[in-house]
């Protein structure tokens, strides 16, 4: 079968996001729903683009969860009205919601750029939104509820298959860890080597994010262990009372942290990009493929994200050795280190010694998370691939500051995944 | 097309662990579904599934979700050719002072076979789970 391709050439114009935190606890975020949040980062992708409001026809929004916090389904109906999107008094363009788990707005953007390679629209505005940390509903509108740890948890576990996972005690936290065990087995890495490893990753994380003032938690190193009064970052690391165990190996800042906030981004057909001012960053593949339970006889790989590598590889015809920036949605430590070898990205076998020589780090040969990845940027679940898609576009923009991968990447990539089972590629390219 | 969650879990009810069988490529859908997970036919039958497994990795710990006890889970594959995963009882591990024991019960259980069984969840909802034997899968 011939390869897949786009039928127009694609671009991303703008990008954008809003504020990050915590809906209940952090200055600027209290009581933001996702109306508020997604109308920001909407705003700020449309500004990014140069074109005007006008010029956006459609609407593709990926949320997770807001029916359970906010009561909310047909999202696409309400913050299709938050976008400046009118099409005439009181009636507004196309919009629709998407879902995905966390990666619904990796779900819409790849909607999004399919309605435009298909000639349907040539300008639309797609992304994420997710207000995950308290609850509101009909009968206080808007007033942020702190929730406990079982309402916070509920929401979440919504992803998993009611049918069977929850009911059968199939819990992610366990499979994330079968990944990590089964890695080490598989490559002879010994106890002390995977947690090496599981440090390294962090600190590139946390490094990565360094500097970066907009994040939602980037204290520098040096301030942590004098916070917690120990000499040495892997002291920290290692403690229990400090870091302790979830489902070993996995601690629990070897998790992200969860934030409310939204991302979006401004894609258009190239024959409309060629007559603006902005660099365009040419959308040139993309992948999805998913897997029962994400369980197989080879725990150390993850074939459906293989699966959707080659989808997008093919669709965009590079090789992994093009790939020169990768932006992980790594809500833990297997969904960072096994995707990127099951990618191409870092070679079978290689993350050990990858990971602790830095290679990871903006600054290193095979640079992962130059954002920081969900360490410090933390886990918006529904907007995390659009805020992927926003890092990797200034990238090649060479727009990212501080953070700037040097020499200016030309091809990035970058990966998302709905429970952990459900991945999708992009790959970008200037 | 019969509601096939509720017959699954009546079934389980009765001690009986059910796959559908697609009756035109015979691929076995477990959990199971209303397609063939293969051909997409919707004509299948209900099959009882082998009892036997090997266990192909093992994690333990807490769930979050379930936070009474710690538990360990277990992917297995039954001869039928599916994976899947449940908890595995044992009752000579111990969850001790080191979280890390997992380390050296991982090489001592995988490729181990195992037996399924039918138990209960933490909200007494039938659950397929799996204890370690010497039969052979």
């Amino acid at each position: 079968m011939p390869p897949k391709k786009l039928r127009r050439n694609i671009d991303i114009i703008g990008v954008g996001s809003s504020i990050s935190g915590l809906a209940d606890k952090t200055d600027g975020c209290i009581n933001l729903t996702t109306r508020e949040l997604w109308a920001e980062a909407a705003a700020a992708a449309i500004k990014d683009s140069g074109l005007p409001h006008s010029a956006i026809e459609a609407l593709y929004i990926g949320n997770m969860q807001s029916s359970y916090n906010e009561g909310q389904y047909h999202l696409g109906y309400v913050l299709g009205m938050c976008n400046g999107l009118e099409a005439d008094e009181g009636i507004f363009k196309s919009a629709v919601g998407v879902e995905g788990a966390c990666a619904s707005s990796s779900h819409a953007i790849r909607a999004a750029v399919f309605a435009v390679a298909s000639g349907a629209y040539d300008v639309v505005i797609a992304g994420g939104v997710e207000q995950g940390n308290t609850k509101w509903d009909w009968t206080s509108p808007g007033e942020a509820q702190s929730m406990n740890t079982m309402d916070l948890l509920t929401g979440i576990f919504a992803h998993l298959d009611q049918g069977w996972e929850v009911p059968q005690m199939n819990m992610l936290d366990h499979v994330m860890s079968q990944w990590l065990l089964a890695y080490a087995k598989h490559y002879h890495l010994s106890k002390e080597q995977l947690l090496k490893m599981l440090d390294a990753r962090v600190i590139t994380n946390w490094t990565n994010g360094l500097g970066t003032p907009e994040l939602f938690w980037n204290p520098p190193i040096e301030e942590m262990l004098k916070q917690f009064n120990v000499s040495d970052i892997h002291e920290l690391l290692a403690s229990p009372k400090i870091n302790p165990v979830r489902n070993w190996p996995i601690r629990r800042w070897d998790y992200m942290r969860r934030v409310d906030g939204a991302s979006a981004v401004v894609i258009c057909a190239a024959d409309v990009s060629k007559n603006t001012k902005r660099i365009p960053i040419h959308y040139l593949g993309t992948g999805n493929a998913l897997q029962q339970y994400a369980l197989s006889r080879d725990m150390y790989r993850m074939p459906f994200v293989e699966e959707a590598g080659k989808q997008a590889y093919s669709m965009s015809g590079l090789m992994p050795s093009d790939i020169n920036i990768v932006e992980m949605y790594d809500f833990g430590p297997a969904e960072y280190f096994l995707p990127l070898e099951d990618l191409g990205f870092w070679g079978r076998g290689e993350s050990y010694e990858r990971a602790i020589s830095g290679s990871g780090l903006y600054s290193g040969d095979k640079p992962v998370n130059p954002s920081s990845g969900g360490s410090t940027c933390g886990c918006v679940s529904g907007a995390i691939g659009a805020a992927s898609i926003g890092h990797l576009v200034r990238e090649l923009r060479c727009e990212a500051g501080a953070k700037q991968v040097k020499p200016q990447p030309k091809i990035g990539m970058a990966y998302d995944c709905g429970g952990a089972r459900n991945c999708v590629i992009h790959i970008l390219g200037r | 097309m019969e509601p096939i969650l509720y017959e699954f879990y009546q079934h389980m009810k009765n001690g009986k662990i059910l796959g559908l069988c697609c009756k035109k490529c015979k691929t076995i859908a477990f959990p199971p579904r209303g397609l063939c997970r293969h051909c997409g036919n919707a004509e299948s039958e209900w099959i009882p599934l082998s009892k036997k497994c090997n266990i192909v990795s093992v994690a333990a710990g807490y769930s979050a979700f379930f936070p009474s006890s710690p538990f360990i889970l277990a992917t297995v594959e039954i001869p039928e050719g599916t994976y899947f995963a449940v908890p595995l009882y044992d009752e000579f591990f111990s969850f001790s002072d080191n979280p890390d024991c997992i380390w050296e019960y991982y090489d001592s259980v995988v490729g181990k076979n195992g037996e399924l069984f039918i138990g209960q969840n933490p909200a007494g909802a039938p659950m397929i789970a799996v204890r370690l034997c010497t039969c052979q899968v």
